[in-house]
């Protein structure tokens, strides 16, 4: 079959022309990166300024202002204000919203599963039987000497305890993913069963404390929360980063990531141990915070595509804007009263997601 | 847009606060007009929580109980014996003589109950369904609700049950010590006038979950002369914003421990957890600059003198105290709570249950 | 490039071996087929020989080196896979699925020279069209292509495919079959290939294995392979041979 020339220079045009497209594509996804890190930084400053106390842009601005000319008319209150309640706050928000949109993301993709979350794997009911046991028994475990991190400590534990559990049942039937996600849902349920005794025998006094909990909070986070936080998240990306080629061959299962020459054992036992600690962390110095970890990476996909080296960065910022908004809101719309986070997060989250999938469907 | 909605919540809120004090005054009136009464053929009536008229013919003898305050007001009488069965979580009146429990606290079981045949069953009205009610009735047992939750009916309750068991006696006994003690705190409130008022945050178990005036925190800050700050908001045990708190810069602070925590109550004798709790508290952000914290207007209280019907008057003086110190400087609450505890019960009081203590 | 395999066994359990003690050579320049009733091992021996299956004893050698023990990189760059078609989720633009065949070689950000290989590959295969649709929402004969570019794009010495024409039409089933031809014979590839079309293995492959249960019937040129005894054997369906190289079923009536 010959060509005459003129196919020729079509067809190598056609290439530059596909080529530019690809390009072009790229540009645009960086370029949409770097405006949804925009957006999140104004609702960041946004947020900073709204609160149930009267400390307005004007005075944030004065306040930080005040960090480096010293200004008489800002009072410790309004200082504190600023710095150790709603910035850590934010920050909190922040940093909850991009781990468990990355643990979404990872699980999603390598159990080939869309309906998976953080939480799917039981992981949530473990760090809240770990939490029960924390409020209710308190008593019992005061010689740990753990105190305010009793909880925390135990939430984590247990959310690991769980994911062992998870992953060695798993690998005594059969490493396959559909095992993983039903010896996951069947482990949840054992603890959630657990999680319903303690509250069946525990004291009316201890069960507020605990349902409260587990609706999740913002509130409260201690600053070595936050440093644990922030190392743990800042590993995880960095990982999710490295390996992204081989998350996103991954995504087409695994005979096809072995032919091409990932070793597949190797990164999905990191990518369930980088979900593990990314919910488990944030799990047990929030709570359970629902939602954020199944739609966020959704609403990045849609709006990104399945490269990890774009989505994970773009999920991070999506999970964070997300639960950063829904927080500003849940803080100020009965201000003083805050609205739980979990709540206002899917009262926002599911309209913006169903109105997503019907625009994809209808293209 | 959003300032609309937020008139329409307060007016909304307004409205069902409004329904709530004509319900309550209602309830209280009609508590008030009759709380007992002896008929000529010894038959008792009393009124309990719920606004029913109970009669019985005879003082109770046997008796089932879901709640462990009725529990507790029955030791003070030194009626402890007439317990014959309990929910799970009502200790045993009597050390070491093991009473048969009949069920979780909210969830009666109406066989169990049936069985031990009492005379009365005493649960919370929210825990007891029409059909059971009816069923037990039928059985001759009677259903009473005295919940003794409401701190301000603490009296009429216990005059109800006083008269159910046949121990006016007891009961006036521990009235009048209320009352005496409740008539202190009036008086010495007199000389507070309403702009001096202190204002009060007041946090229950769980970290800055407050009380809106529905809730049974705020019959003790109006008994000891406080304001709530929290007193308007929407829900009844509301999430506060830390920064509100700092805004509102309170005149008081009261916090609450469950006794299931073991920090302060019965047999606690080692204040190092709570000095923690202390610490941990005024510790909050910023908190140092709150008017309570410079003041050292800040107390914790344990649940067993703040939420119990026999207790609370403690708390309140406590309360009362720490916003007042000048007004309560003569009184010594703990030696009060010494007294009460030889008054109802004839023993001597072993715990820590405030801190500082006053 | 040349492939031994060697008394190959495989098993999923410990008793009931799938595949019982297999050899066959490849080298570059030939178009293998392995044939055979379905649960006769054909997949399996080309899992085994791609790593994805680790057999319970004998040997895949590639080049002289045990394949089991090459680094994943290493392999992927010698050997490219096409499974079976499945209905698998796969998320993603056609040049997003085919630039993974670009893995082996992409350290992580995709070069210029990777987005003109694979652009070439597609228009090769006439699928540039399709190059900025999304794979799922393409028909079974458009994504096996593009699965099959994934592979091109690769650029191994050696080519596995697992039934690459069983969903296709007839036209598309040729295109395939020209193309594997075209690779070994301009490219001096080797492509081992498992079939179901008899007729497809007949006139394009170099040479035949003929599988049943676990063993090898027989194998060798197509002709000598695919004759009406080995297939009655193996098939248990009479054939007659029509032409030099068309086979076609006997009916029962037609026996008779």
């Amino acid at each position: 079959m010959k060509m005459t020339k003129i196919e020729k220079t079509t067809m190598a045009k056609n290439i530059e022309q596909a080529k530019l497209d690809y390009m072009n594509k790229r540009s645009r996804k960086i370029l949409f990166i770097l405006l949804l890190a925009l957006a999140l930084v104004m609702t960041a400053i946004v947020s900073i300024t709204l609160g149930a106390a009267s400390v307005d842009l004007k005075t944030v601005i004065q306040v930080i202002g005040d960090l480096f000319v010293h200004n008489d008319a800002i009072t410790d209150i309004q200082r504190d204000i600023v710095f150790s309640i709603r910035l850590p706050r934010i920050i909190t928000a922040i940093l909850v919203g991009m781990a468990l949109s990355n643990a979404g993301l990872l699980m999603q993709g390598i159990f080939q599963n869309p309906l998976v979350s953080p939480y799917t794997l039981g992981v949530s009911n473990g760090a809240s039987f770990g939490a029960s046991l924390a409020i209710v028994f308190s008593s019992a475990f005061a010689f740990l000497n753990f105190g305010e991190f009793l909880l925390p400590i135990f939430a984590f534990a247990f959310a690991v305890l769980t994911m062992m559990m998870v992953y060695g049942i798993a690998k005594v039937a059969s490493n396959s993913s559909s095992t993983l996600i039903l010896a996951g849902v069947a482990i949840g349920y054992l603890f959630s069963a657990l999680v319903s005794l303690i509250k069946y025998v525990s004291d009316m006094k201890d069960l507020p404390e605990l349902v409260f909990w587990m609706m999740g909070s913002l509130s409260g986070v201690p600053t070595v929360g936050i440093v644990i936080m922030t190392v743990s998240i800042t590993v995880s990306i960095i990982l999710m980063m490295w390996f992204a080629w081989d998350l996103n061959i991954m995504s087409a299962g695994e005979e096809t990531a072995v032919s091409l020459g990932v070793n597949y054992k190797k990164v999905k036992m990191m990518s369930f141990g980088i979900s593990t600690l990314l919910t488990a962390v944030a799990v047990s110095f929030t709570g359970v915070i629902g939602f954020v970890g199944l739609v966020a990476p959704h609403i990045t996909k849609m709006l990104i595509g399945n490269d990890y080296r774009y989505s994970v960065p773009a999920a991070s910022l999506v999970g964070a804007l997300l639960l950063l908004i829904a927080d500003t809101i849940g803080r100020n719309i009965i201000s003083p009263t805050i609205l739980p986070v979990g709540i206002v997060t899917s009262m926002i989250g599911v309209p913006f997601f169903l109105y997503l999938i019907v625009r994809k469907r209808g293209k | 847009m959003e300032k609309k909605g937020m008139k329409l919540l307060k007016r909304l809120m307004c409205l069902i606060v409004l329904g709530a004090m004509v319900l309550s005054l209602a309830a209280c009136s009609s508590a008030k007009s009759d709380t007992g009464s002896k008929d000529s053929t010894g038959a008792i009536t009393v009124t309990d929580t719920a606004g029913r008229e109970i009669t019985v013919d005879k003082p109770l003898e046997r008796i089932v109980t879901y709640n462990s305050s009725v529990c507790d007001v029955l030791k003070s009488f030194g009626s402890e014996a007439t317990v014959i069965g309990r929910g799970d979580s009502v200790p045993n009146p009597t050390p070491n003589v093991d009473v048969p429990t009949v069920g979780k606290w909210n969830e009666p079981n109406i066989e169990a109950i049936m069985a031990l045949k009492p005379d009365a069953v005493f649960t919370y009205a929210a825990n007891m369904t029409a059909d059971n009610e009816k069923l037990l009735e039928a059985a001759g047992i009677k259903c009473i609700y005295l919940e003794l939750v409401d701190v301000s009916k603490a009296t009429d309750e216990v005059t109800a049950l006083g008269k159910l068991f046949g121990k006016e006696d007891k009961a006036k006994a521990f009235v009048d010590f209320h009352d005496k003690y409740a008539a202190i705190i009036e008086k010495k409130l007199k000389n507070i006038k309403t702009e001096d008022k202190a204002t009060v945050y007041y946090e229950g178990y769980t970290d800055y979950k407050s009380v809106n005036k529905t809730a049974g925190g705020q019959a003790l800050i109006d008994a000891a002369g406080g304001i709530n700050i929290a007193a308007d908001e929407t829900a009844q045990y509301p999430e506060i914003s830390d920064e509100w708190v700092l805004g509102k810069n309170p005149d008081a602070i009261i916090k609450l421990v469950s006794s299931t925590k073991k920090i302060l109550g019965t047999g606690i004798t080692d204040d190092t957890a709570v000095k923690d709790s202390y610490t941990q508290l005024t510790g909050r952000p910023s908190w140092a600059n709150l008017q309570a914290v410079k003041d050292g207007k800040v107390i914790i209280l344990s649940s067993e003198i703040s939420t119990t019907a026999l207790g609370s008057i403690i708390g309140e003086l406590y309360i009362a105290k720490t916003l007042y110190p000048d007004q309560f400087k003569d009184i010594n609450v703990g030696d009060v709570q010494k007294e009460l505890q030889k008054t109802l019960y004839g023993t001597d009081l072993v715990g820590i249950f405030a801190y500082p203590a006053k | 490039m040349e492939l031994h395999v060697n008394d190959l066994k495989f098993g999923y359990t410990k008793k009931a071996l799938v595949v019982k003690g297999i050899s066959f050579s490849a080298r570059s320049g030939q178009l293998i087929s392995l044939i055979g009733p379905n649960g006769s091992g054909k997949t399996t021996i080309v899992k085994c020989i791609n790593k994805i299956l680790t057999p319970q004893s004998g040997s895949v050698m590639l080049n002289g080196k045990n394949v089991q023990k090459m680094p994943p990189i290493e392999m992927a760059k010698s050997i490219a896979y096409v499974p079976q078609f499945t209905n698998s989720y796969i998320s993603g633009s056609v040049m997003d699925v085919v630039m993974m065949g670009r893995r082996p070689y992409i350290k992580w950000r995709v070069t210029n020279e990777d987005v003109e290989i694979v652009l070439k590959v597609l228009q090769e295969l006439d699928l540039e069209p399709l190059v900025h649709e999304q794979f799922e929402e393409l028909s079974g004969g458009q994504k096996q292509k593009i699965l099959i570019a994934r592979a091109l794009v690769q650029n191994p010495d050696l080519y596995l495919f697992d039934e690459p024409i069983s969903f296709l039409d007839i036209k598309n089933q040729m295109d395939i079959m020209e193309l594997a031809r075209n690779m070994v014979v301009k490219q001096n590839k080797a492509v081992i290939m498992v079939v179901h079309d008899l007729n497809m293995a007949m006139r394009y492959s170099d040479q035949v294995i003929l599988l049943s249960s676990g063993a090898v019937e027989a194998a060798g040129l197509p002709k000598t392979v695919l004759n009406h005894e080995h297939i009655r054997t193996v098939y248990g369906v009479d054939i007659r041979i029509l032409e030099e190289s068309f086979i076609a079923p006997i009916y029962a009536s037609a026996v008779v």
